[in-house]
């Protein structure tokens, strides 16, 4: 117990507080930028860390990382458009409250369940690091393909009203995934004569292009007065005092899915390769799944956003996991901290707590720290943002957020064929939007499409090794495979099943 | 008029299964494994798609005629922007299109606001283009002008 | 309005003229910030490396460099544009051997030609090593060959990427000790860990840097290089027990073709410099990095050697 009071001392210091406040409302801009992602926030930091002790450098990482991921929410919820890919799920019910003119609502919603999310996962990274990632580890190839079909039979739940094209969608986001290098073999695949395709169709680009532009030329439809007379049309906006009292109230309304969704996102997180990209989703499907009434769910049910928000707070902290006790970079923005720790001279793995039992320890405790300044600041940051938006006549809006989309979609890789994808996807994103395709499940697959090859390959390739001939036999025979899979079936027929027990019921 | 979504929505599907599969080139077994399945799944459910609008359409409203001269206008010029920024210059490309995009949205247009919205466009990219090329580090690209 | 339209211009025209004067200006090379590209993910090698240059670069060229991120297609996305970038010296960008020989040789779109890409130097290199789990019952590398001679093509090997070192150096063995191992890729060295560490692989065939840094975890039983390793003193060499490759993954720095000799020289010096720096060459050797050094008219050779050597085995990697 000593330790962690000194940890808590040591992330206390007026130094470390003083770097905290300040970085947090840049990793804000930089996470509520569409296209700027947490990872890049922490890469563009990382640099400056070698100036400074390892301990501040790393507290500082572990600012900009919470608030990164804050900021994702601003734009998810006042414009239709994710700002990570951690906040794809909070438009499904964010938005939607913003037409209701409850934006504040949903803001000071987010804030609250973040809170809960953060310290959670932080109690997760400290308490149970070290079983945690025993059991990450006895997922492989066959594990990992599994993992993404449990993933994809959440198509149901983010299908909108039909579960035929949500499906469709899905398969498509699937298809999309595959433009680039084969993971297993380096064939260059589907890239139509474009060499930039080689890297692969950039998630961030076909986010913003399937969900921002659409609502972008939505709003250039009738492009007189500001964006509030637009979308509170006879509905009256509440003043923000109102707003922090029903916020507290939405989260803290069902404990339960405030538990079940930092869980979801500490496994997720701990799971190298998955990220909150997809446990933001599969968060939002169990809190609608779990509900006595999901029709709710789309049309600005709070808990929606209570889901999201906290489940991508506990991912931050679960994305650590294997970083600290295993030395393996398991996400992105692990990774580039693994990085920084190397040119540290600290080696990532068991020696953390070992050697350097003190940096380590205080990093852990920084997550509260940093999800307690993250949410206070970004209360503040979140009501400024409204107004921001909110007052600014459309016609200035429209192309302003267009100039942002070009930016962000550019700034993700420095690369300019991804803007023209992202502006194309627009196009398709707004004509499917149309036709009665949501993008939740497109997106889905997008996510879940690489996770699916690999551990399909691989897969086989280590049947093959084991049973000669009979490459697939792995793939069942595996106990947490079969486990994988009992819940990937139940999953995919629990939408006919509650179906059935309604019309019963009606 | 309405629109048998189902039916649109199936052959949208459906172009892209074939787009893809006619791409498909000399690939090693697992380089193939993956999408093959992925095309003819995709082909599947749009084929389905459309035998269910036969059997049970889904129709909806159609959007040709929500898309009014702002928001043509609007999806004309994101256009031309990102198609020009690569050519003349992503500085030049984004006032200019930006200034545009406020010009067609406005209802008076007159000196006034057409200064306005100039100043509007050349600060938001300048703000911008210096944030991103000083402290980022993020290159934008050039073109002929900058 | 049309006043308007005149002074904009105008001041366009002012501004164009100025850039074409500034630019054919000579003078010292280099007068301005220096753009290092890095063509991989940040936090990996060739990131750690770029990071911990980038102070003694500093240093020894008098200006900043800045590192920024092309990344994709194991590389091709960032060289594609750096074969195309203004031949000034203001861009540079990291590359690899293999990589930049056997895309163009595997690839159709690659982007660019391996003639195109105009090597400044090779300054370090990350050899091949054969490694299992510290609790394997292979404890030599002749433990392992026997085994694998009476189960073939039941061990499976991890490592990073097709058509990387790493896969090369798994066919290079197995065609040199006549076994049938499985060459499994992830994408990255360190996505193969977590793979290896449950036990989904037998082994990993991987980069000497993942064995420095899971010393605990991983036992080498032999390294693709020409002499022992300072850091590794007990590990055989493949070639001292009879296998006879050589094999890792070479880093090094590379402009758009056509820029200046002057410019290319004082560049290569510069990392010269950087890798003789004392405290550059502890850390990175404590990393597992071996430091080499081959300049602007040696790397050709060596570029042009290597891509000789790969041409003969390519049709042996292909994927069954």
């Amino acid at each position: 117990m000593g330790i962690f009071l000194d940890a808590f001392i040591n992330v206390l210091a007026f130094k470390n507080l003083a770097a905290m406040t300040l970085l947090i409302p840049l990793g804000m801009m930089a996470g509520a930028l569409p296209g700027f992602t947490a990872t890049m926030a922490v890469a563009i930091l990382v640099p400056f860390t070698f100036a400074m002790d390892p301990v501040m450098g790393l507290i500082c990482v572990s600012a900009v990382y919470c608030s990164a991921i804050y900021g994702g929410a601003f734009p998810a919820i006042l414009i239709n458009t994710p700002g990570t890919p951690s906040s794809i799920a909070t438009c499904f019910d964010g938005y939607p409250m913003t037409l209701q003119g409850r934006a504040q609502e949903a803001l000071f919603t987010i804030a609250f369940a973040s809170l809960v999310g953060g310290f959670i996962g932080t109690i997760g990274l400290i308490a149970f690091s070290l079983p945690l990632a025993k059991i990450a580890l006895k997922f492989g190839p066959p594990e990992y393909f599994w993992v993404s079909i449990f993933g994809l039979t959440i198509i149901a739940g983010l299908s909108g009203d039909s579960l035929l094209k949500g499906v469709a969608g899905g398969i498509l986001g699937l298809l999309i995934s595959t433009i680039g290098i084969a993971p297993v073999g380096g064939d260059v695949r589907f890239t139509f004569g474009i060499s930039s395709f080689q890297g692969g169709v950039e998630l961030i680009s076909v986010l913003i292009g399937f969900f921002c532009i659409p609502e972008v030329f939505k709003m250039a439809r009738n492009p007189v007065g500001s964006y509030l007379k637009n979308t509170s049309v006879g509905s009256t906006v509440e003043g923000y005092k109102e707003a922090i009292f029903k916020g507290f109230r939405n989260a803290f309304a069902d404990v339960v899915n405030l538990i079940r969704s930092s869980i979801i996102g500490l496994f997720v997180g701990i799971l190298p390769g998955a990220g909150g990209n997809i446990s933001n989703l599969i968060a939002y499907n169990e809190v609608k799944r779990a509900s006595k009434n999901p029709e709710s769910f789309g049309k600005g049910n709070p808990q929606g956003i209570v889901a999201t928000e906290t489940a991508d707070k506990a991912t931050i902290m679960g994305s650590f996991v294997p970083l600290l006790t295993l030395g393996v970079p398991g996400s992105p923005v692990a990774a580039v901290v693994y990085g920084a720790l190397m040119i540290q001279g600290l080696n990532p793995g068991p020696e953390l707590f070992t050697k350097h039992a003190e940096i380590t320890y205080t990093f852990m405790t920084s997550f509260f720290v940093a999800t307690a300044l993250t949410v206070l600041i970004g209360m503040f940051a979140g009501v400024l943002f409204y107004q921001i938006i909110m007052r600014l006549p459309i016609r200035v809006l429209v192309p302003g957020i267009l100039l942002l989309t070009i930016v962000g979609s550019y700034a993700v890789r420095n690369n300019f064929m991804d803007v023209i994808f992202m502006l194309g996807s627009g196009y398709l994103g707004y004509v499917l939007g149309k036709l009665g395709f949501s993008p939740g499940p497109v997106v889905l697959g997008l996510v879940l499409g690489p996770i699916a090859e690999k551990g399909l390959v691989q897969g086989y390739l280590m049947g093959n090794s084991i049973s000669p001939g009979m490459p697939w036999v792995i793939f069942f025979t595996r106990p947490i495979s079969i486990v994988l899979i009992v819940i990937s079936l139940i999953s995919a027929l629990w939408p006919f099943y509650s179906a059935r027990r309604r019309r019963r019921a009606a | 008029m309405m629109l048998n979504s189902d039916l649109y929505g199936g052959l949208v599907m459906l172009v892209f299964a074939a787009m893809f599969w006619f791409h498909i080139g000399d690939f090693t077994k697992f380089g193939l494994m993956f999408p093959k399945v992925i095309i003819v799944l995709l082909a599947v459910t749009g084929i389905a798609l459309i035998v269910k609008s036969k059997i049970k359409p889904q129709y909806v409203e159609s959007f040709i005629k929500e898309i009014n001269k702002y928001m043509t206008a609007t999806m004309l010029w994101s256009l031309i922007w990102v198609v020009s920024a690569n050519y003349v210059g992503f500085f030049v490309a984004s006032t200019i299109s930006m200034w545009a995009i406020q010009w067609t949205l406005s209802d008076e247009r007159n000196l006034k606001t057409t200064i306005l919205s100039l100043a509007v466009a050349i600060g938001s990219v300048f703000v911008i283009y210096y944030v991103f090329t000083q402290y980022l580090y993020i290159f934008f690209p050039q073109g002929f002008l900058f | 309005m049309r006043r308007l339209v005149i002074s904009l211009t105008s001041i366009l025209v002012i501004l164009a003229i100025f850039g074409t004067f500034s630019g054919t200006a000579k003078a010292a090379y280099p007068e301005r910030p220096i753009t290092y590209v890095i063509a991989f993910n940040p936090g990996g090698e060739s990131d750690i490396t770029a990071r911990a240059q980038q102070p003694h670069l500093e240093k020894i060229l008098g200006t900043q460099v800045i590192i920024t991120y092309k990344i994709g297609g194991g590389g091709a996305v960032g060289w594609s544009e750096i074969v195309r970038a203004k031949p000034d010296g203001y861009t540079i960008c990291g590359h690899n051997i293999p990589h930049i020989i056997l895309q163009p040789l595997q690839r159709k779109d690659t982007g660019y030609k391996t003639s195109d890409i105009n090597t400044v130097c090779w300054f370090e290199a990350t050899p091949n090593m054969l490694v299992v789990p510290v609790d394997s019952k292979f404890k030599t590398l002749d433990d392992f060959v026997k085994y694998a001679k009476e189960h073939p093509g039941q061990i499976t090997l991890g490592g990073s990427g097709s058509y990387s070192a790493n896969h090369l150096g798994t066919v290079e063995f197995n065609e040199a000790a006549g076994i049938d191992t499985v060459y499994i890729p992830f994408t990255g060295s360190g996505d193969a860990v977590p793979a290896f560490l449950g036990g989904h692989v037998t082994g990993l065939m991987t980069y000497t840097t993942m064995a420095a840094n899971y010393k605990d975890q991983m036992r080498p039983l032999a390294v693709a290089t020409e002499e022992r390793l300072s850091l590794f003193p007990d590990v055989p060499t493949f070639k001292e027990l009879g296998y006879d490759f050589v094999e890792g993954a070479y880093r090094g720095i590379c402009v758009p073709p056509k820029t200046p000799d002057e410019i290319v020289n004082k560049l290569a010096d510069a990392f010269k410099q950087v890798n003789e720096t004392p405290e550059y060459k502890e850390m990175m050797e404590s990393m597992g990095f071996q430091m080499v050094f081959y300049g602007p008219e040696e790397s050709k050779k060596f570029v042009e050697e290597r891509t000789e050597y790969y041409k003969r085995i390519l049709d042996k990697l292909e994927m069954k």
